[in-house]
């Protein structure tokens, strides 16, 4: 059993870290109109990080090929986390002889990981171990079932013990072993496609031939919900990625856009066409559509977000004339005006953190999309991007990582923000890349 | 009121009424027999002017059909963020709202579009907002509501490219599709 220690400062870090996350803005919303000239201030807390040092693997039965195959994605995946310095230097070390803690403790690792292959072909299995350089003891150990390397989910394997490190080490769960679903533009046509947190693996999910948007996902990652005019119409459809199945969950005339999963994944709700306007609307999974939530009356109401608990729902709203963010509960009635008005305002794309109270969303400073997130409880918001164009953020399973994308920042692509450190990285690159959704971690099999 | 479409619309009524009064001469003269050569050359006379005239007016109600079509497939522009219809939009629309009344049995299907600023999804509803504009001004004048669907296309569909007040004016629009029916009664005016 694990024992706190009070000498350890990275749950300290941790804090810190979470803490600088309310550093306010109350000048952003003014800050939006040109004319008040506001500076805007982006702030992210500089934060000390463990060292971390990933050893090479031993194989028994595997090529040393795989091993340092298994060694890279390791490596990526934890600095990648934004959790730990990694440390190099690993030079000439025999994965055979017993790990030198103390050694690797002077060369500024706090942790270090073994790890052993054992099998080959398709009947591979990795253990990796955690070590605590600080304290000179091991703290897990655990034994993955690893395809065979050129199996598409060996990756995502990997990913799972990457994401084991991660939780031992700092409690938070890891967000490598996910995918992120996108929008991506060409010859006329946009489809679906999802890609690995790395950047690996890219996959077409639709071929419609058509435009296809705002792709989201089920809480159990087996599913994609999103806008399609295949049809004729802007309908909406969810598909079984395993299979390809797909099922019309609303063809109703007009749009059927932006959809999102209830946490329990028995609901999608999203903006429909009713008497009008565009409303919020609830369809059961598998079961008939729709269920009105919103009654607009000349406004529009699209994109819902649901909390974490699904007791409520965050969405866009024009009622006062510009989209803002409201909050309503999951069972309709009264909505609550999240964002503060500002006649030149313009917030739309929220997404509701999986694990809090934040709300990420693209908000226009002097026109320009930015990133921000807006606590529910409090209404302070805070802008987390500047310059480029960034859209369309997408919280990772941790609430701390988003993704977006963005047209012209370093060429277009797709990104990905840490909240905590400010750090941004490309996950895959170039123009027409759109509407990026996170999934949730995924488990064996998907 | 623009003149140029008051022409328009006292052309196609000479026409229909054309049509009306000359449409005896269309089929064959059950009447007519193989007599005297010089009967028979006035007859083809006859004939070839009869086709020729014939041909005219087809070619006539032909170009008022295609005018009225015209009308009807013109685009509608809006202002920024707006799907409010301006003043010369609505005097286009009434002229749509007629040529739909007169054609019960036409079908059309109203699209929506906005400029690139905004939001992917935004936008959507934006056009959404234009087409349902467009849907409420018909039935208001008439137009029966099961004739027009409408559909955004947010700003997925640019009819110009650029970044510019230009390109941005020209893709805040409605388009209009003929979906099922033709135009069969050109209407004789606007009322």
């Amino acid at each position: 059993m694990r024992t706190e220690n009070p000498r350890r400062s990275r749950l300290a870090w941790s804090a810190l870290a979470a803490a600088s996350l309310f550093i306010t803005l109350p000048t952003l919303l003014a800050g939006q109109d040109p004319e008040e000239g506001v500076r805007l201030d982006i702030r992210y807390s500089p934060t000390q990080q463990p060292g971390l040092v990933v050893l090479p693997l031993a194989t028994e039965g595997a090529s040393g090929a795989v091993g340092s195959t298994v060694r890279g994605i390791l490596r990526q995946d934890l600095g990648f986390s934004n959790r730990f310095r990694v440390v190099e230097g690993t030079a000439g070390v025999s994965p055979d002889r017993p790990v030198n803690l103390p050694l690797w403790r002077e060369r500024g690792a706090d942790w270090v990981v073994t790890g052993r292959i054992r099998g080959a072909g398709g009947g591979m299995t990795l253990e990796v171990a955690l070590h605590d350089a600080v304290y000179d003891q091991e703290r897990e150990r655990r034994t993955f079932r690893l395809p065979s390397a050129n199996d598409p989910d060996f990756r995502l394997a990997v990913h799972r013990a990457s994401d084991a490190v991660v939780r031992w080490a700092t409690g938070e769960p890891g967000i490598a072993a996910t995918r992120i679903a996108f929008v991506r533009e060409g010859r006329g046509a946009k489809e679906v496609y999802t890609v690995e947190w790395d950047g690996e693996n890219v996959r077409r999910v639709t071929e419609d031939g058509s435009i296809t948007l705002s792709p989201a996902w089920s809480p159990d990652g087996r599913r994609l919900a999103y806008t399609s005019f295949r049809n004729g119409v802007a309908g909406l459809y969810e598909r079984d990625l395993a299979t390809g199945r797909v099922r019309a969950v609303s063809e109703r005339e007009g749009i059927n856009i932006t959809p999102a999963y209830s946490p329990d994944g028995r609901t999608i709700a999203f903006g429909a066409s009713m008497d009008g306007n565009t409303e919020l609307v609830t369809a059961a999974a598998g079961g008939r559509c729709c269920e009105r939530k919103t009654q607009g009356r000349r406004f529009d109401s699209l994109s819902p977000t649901f909390s974490p608990d699904g007791s409520r729902i965050a969405f866009v709203s024009n009622r006062l004339g510009r989209p803002h963010l409201y909050v309503m509960s999951a069972n309709g009635g009264d909505a609550r005006q999240l964002t503060e008005f500002a006649a030149s305002a313009y917030n739309v794309s929220p997404d509701w953190s999986p694990r809090g109270s934040r709300i990420a969303f693209e908000t226009r400073v002097r026109g320009v999309p930015q990133l921000a997130v807006v606590d529910v409880d409090t209404r302070e918001v805070r802008l987390l991007t500047s310059g480029a164009r960034h859209e369309d953020p997408s919280w990772a399973p941790d609430g701390r990582h988003l993704v977006f994308s963005s047209p012209d920042r370093d060429g277009g692509g797709i990104f990905i923000l840490d909240t905590v450190t400010g750090n941004i990285r490309p996950v895959v690159r170039g123009r027409g890349y759109g509407l990026t959704a996170w999934s949730p971690a995924l488990g064996d099999g998907r | 009121m623009t003149f140029r479409y008051l022409g328009v619309f006292f052309v196609l009524v000479l026409v229909l009424a054309g049509c009306r009064r000359e449409a005896p001469a269309d089929g064959p003269d059950p009447d007519a027999t193989p007599a005297a050569d010089a009967d028979a050359d006035a007859q083809a006379r006859a004939d070839a002017a009869a086709a020729e005239r014939a041909a005219m007016e087809r070619r006539e109600r032909e170009e008022a059909t295609a005018t009225a079509r015209d009308i009807l497939e013109r685009i509608v522009y809006f202002e920024f963020d707006s799907e409010r219809l301006s003043g010369e939009a609505q005097e286009d629309m009434r002229m749509k709202a007629e040529i739909l009344r007169a054609n019960p049995g036409l079908r059309i299907r109203v699209e929506g579009h906005a400029d690139e600023r905004g939001s992917t999804e935004y936008n959507l509803a934006l056009g959404q907002r234009r087409a349902e504009s467009i849907r409420t001004f018909l039935t208001n004048f008439g137009v029966s509501s099961g004739q027009i669907s409408t559909l955004s296309y947010g700003k997925e569909r640019p009819r110009a490219q650029g970044s510019n007040e230009r390109a941005w004016a020209e893709n805040r629009r409605a388009e209009f599709v003929v979906t099922a029916g033709e135009i069969s009664t050109v209407p004789s005016g606007l009322r």
